[in-house]
């Protein structure tokens, strides 16, 4: 037997036949904590009604959090209408629920203390791969999927091959985990990692936060990756001591052989600040090369950047200045936000004409705040920036880049580095 | 849900690029609406805006796509959109996997196969057997060999997709009573 990946070690202890798995094996899987959002009300719930099932699967009750974060508070009547069935049925079955205004998923799911290292987690978003921060097998999956964790409490998935990234050397000060991830989509492309999943590792890589981390497995997504996966280090476990998680950590590294499908290789230390540009996140430039770029609006938010080192980011930038386009700035939990209050953040952002809003997803994905219209530029620290994605059609450009460019770029009007170490 | 004969699907081509992802496919604006013959007319309105009406002109339709077919969110509603718009099969040159993964589970039949878009023009009469992995264009008269989709998954979609698997295994398993609470009361 070979050694194994991060990947296949995780998916072996959550089999259940508890056995030996590999990439190309197809393994039943319980996992240890499940994410769910509107998709519940919206897909979940009327399919689960299908079945016929009149129970929910105790491990599902005791293992889900659902967080109502894409429809935003109090919108439109079709929404509140979806989030009060959502908000019955948990209520019915005993599942835990994050009403709205709560948070972003991705952002909430961590804090409430449902991931550990070494998990098995399966959530009805793309991004739930970002929980691969902290040394987990985070994917996600479609609504039927989750009916079929809702009445059986597992599912099925395919061991995947591993692409390990290995990132050297630092980033430089003024550079950030947006722009080595953008950096390496745009070397890449959004295709790179279809049906495989990301192992990363490297001084790059555990010299980042926590919250830097989280902002590449996030996007590990956009890569085509169904997983992106961190090391285990002293920050993640001194982390997953302040959170209330109920299993004892589990760290997982790879077997010395094991095997990987393809060995990629980046120095952190060459990156510069990076934009993407219209129409896919893999249309990557330097900042520095876009040339002109006027814009009608930025938006800092989303479960890629929108935790408190982000806001600290920008809070350091905007501090005593003016933004001269719309900016909105949206945090990514309620308790994200109580902490900007707390430090001053909300005070320098709103000083400095920036829009200040509740938690949730709003613009990221053309939702309930800061739609981009046709004919307008916004310049977004969100991750995807598909044609309507942000709202709009074809004449709608956005621009993804980090909070430190999009605060920068916000005081000057047009896309502009917030200057960096040389 | 009906049964789906794998080995015998036709229809109308109708032909999209590459990058096709699910924002194209079914924006998020028209999903509060969790009806599917609702969200359905929606279905690819960002690139071609007629085209659920073409669709319901022209009948049974099979969507030809270049790479990255569903690349992007996890949403179920796009192959849910696709196929209630009567789209009877996807054929395109790669898929992302989550989306993959729903065709299957909502049952939309859907085979991979390479350079589909350049033998495929719109319009063309096509059969998709998906037992044997391969579309023939009858208005040419060629034959694609495409990546066959594997019996586990295969035998999903013959079924109509999970739902109808789930249906059965509630049954089996009695899940479609309510829960007897006496009986934890009496093992205390
Ligand atoms: S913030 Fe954006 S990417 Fe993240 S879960 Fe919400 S809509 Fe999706």
């Amino acid at each position: 037997m070979s050694g194994q990946t991060i990947a296949e070690k995780i998916l072996s202890t959550h089999s259940i036949d508890q056995r030996m798995v590999y990439a190309g094996d197809r393994v039943d899987v319980r996992p240890a904590s499940i994410l769910t959002n509107e998709m519940l009300p919206m897909v979940a719930i009327p399919k689960f009604i299908q079945t016929g099932a009149k129970q929910v699967h105790p491990h599902f009750v005791e293992n889900s959090l659902a967080i109502l974060d894409h429809g935003g508070f109090g919108t439109t009547d079709k929404m509140i209408q979806l989030h009060q069935v959502a908000k019955h049925f948990a209520k019915k079955y005993g599942i835990r629920l994050a009403p709205a205004g709560a948070g972003i998923s991705h952002v909430v799911f961590h804090e409430e203390g449902m991931v550990q290292s070494g998990d098995l987690i399966l959530g009805s978003d793309s991004h739930t791969v970002t929980h691969g921060a902290f040394n987990a097998f985070a994917k996600g999956i479609g609504g039927s999927d989750l009916v079929e964790l809702m009445v059986k409490g597992t599912t099925w998935l395919d061991v995947p091959e591993t692409i390990s990234i290995h990132v050297t050397g630092k980033l430089r000060k003024g550079v950030y985990s947006k722009d080595l991830l953008l950096t390496m989509l745009g070397e890449k492309s959004t295709q790179w990692g279809t049906d495989r999943c990301f192992e990363y590792s490297g001084e790059g890589i555990l010299d980042l936060s926590l919250e830097a981390r989280m902002t590449m497995s996030n996007m590990a997504v956009e890569m085509g990756g169904v997983a992106g996966i961190m090391p285990n280090d002293e920050k993640l476990e001194a982390y997953l001591k302040t959170v209330p998680v109920r299993r004892p950590p589990n760290p997982v590294s790879p077997d010395p052989d094991a095997e990987y499908y393809e060995k990629y290789e980046i120095d952190a230390s060459e990156v510069v600040p990076s934009v993407a540009c219209p129409h896919s996140p893999d249309n990557v430039k330097p900042v520095e090369e876009v040339g002109d770029v006027p814009l009608d609006q930025v938006f800092i938010g989303s479960c890629t950047n929108a935790r408190i080192e982000d806001l600290e980011i920008v809070a350091n930038i905007l501090k005593g200045k003016k933004v001269s386009v719309e900016t909105l700035i949206i945090p990514g939990s309620s308790a994200v936000a109580l902490e900007a209050v707390r430090r001053g953040y909300v005070q320098i952002f709103m000083e400095a004409g920036a829009t200040w809003a509740y938690s949730t997803c709003g613009a990221c994905y053309g939702g309930t705040l800061g739609r981009v219209g046709p004919g307008m530029t916004a310049l977004s620290t969100t991750n995807r920036n598909f044609i309507g994605r942000m709202g709009g059609d074809e004449t709608s450009k956005t621009y993804l880049a980090s909070p430190a460019t999009a605060a920068a770029s916000a005081i000057a009007g047009k896309i502009v580095t917030a200057g960096y170490e040389r | 849900m009906d049964k789906i004969d794998v080995t015998n699907i036709t229809g109308k081509a109708m032909k999209f690029g590459d990058g096709m992802n699910t924002d194209i496919i079914i924006p998020s604006q028209y999903l509060e609406d969790s009806d599917p013959n609702v969200f359905c007319k929606y279905v690819m309105a960002a690139v071609r805006p007629t085209t659920y009406d073409e669709i319901q002109k022209q009948g049974d339709t099979i969507f030809v796509g270049g790479k990255d077919f569903g690349s992007g969110s996890s949403r179920e509603q796009a192959p849910d959109a696709i196929k209630y718009a009567g789209v009877k099969a996807v054929v395109a040159e790669s898929f992302a996997s989550i989306f993959f993964r729903n065709c299957v589970n909502v049952g939309l039949p859907l085979l991979e196969v390479p350079d589909i878009t350049s033998a495929v023009e719109e319009g063309d009469e096509l059969l998709v057997n998906l037992e044997e992995g391969f579309v023939k264009n009858i208005t040419k008269g060629t034959i694609y060999k495409g990546r066959p989709i594997e019996a586990f998954l295969l035998n999903k979609l013959k079924k109509g997709g999970l739902i109808p698997e789930l249906q059965e295994y509630v049954k089996q398993h009695g899940l479609d009573k309510e829960p007897e609470f006496a009986a934890t009361f009496q093992t205390n």
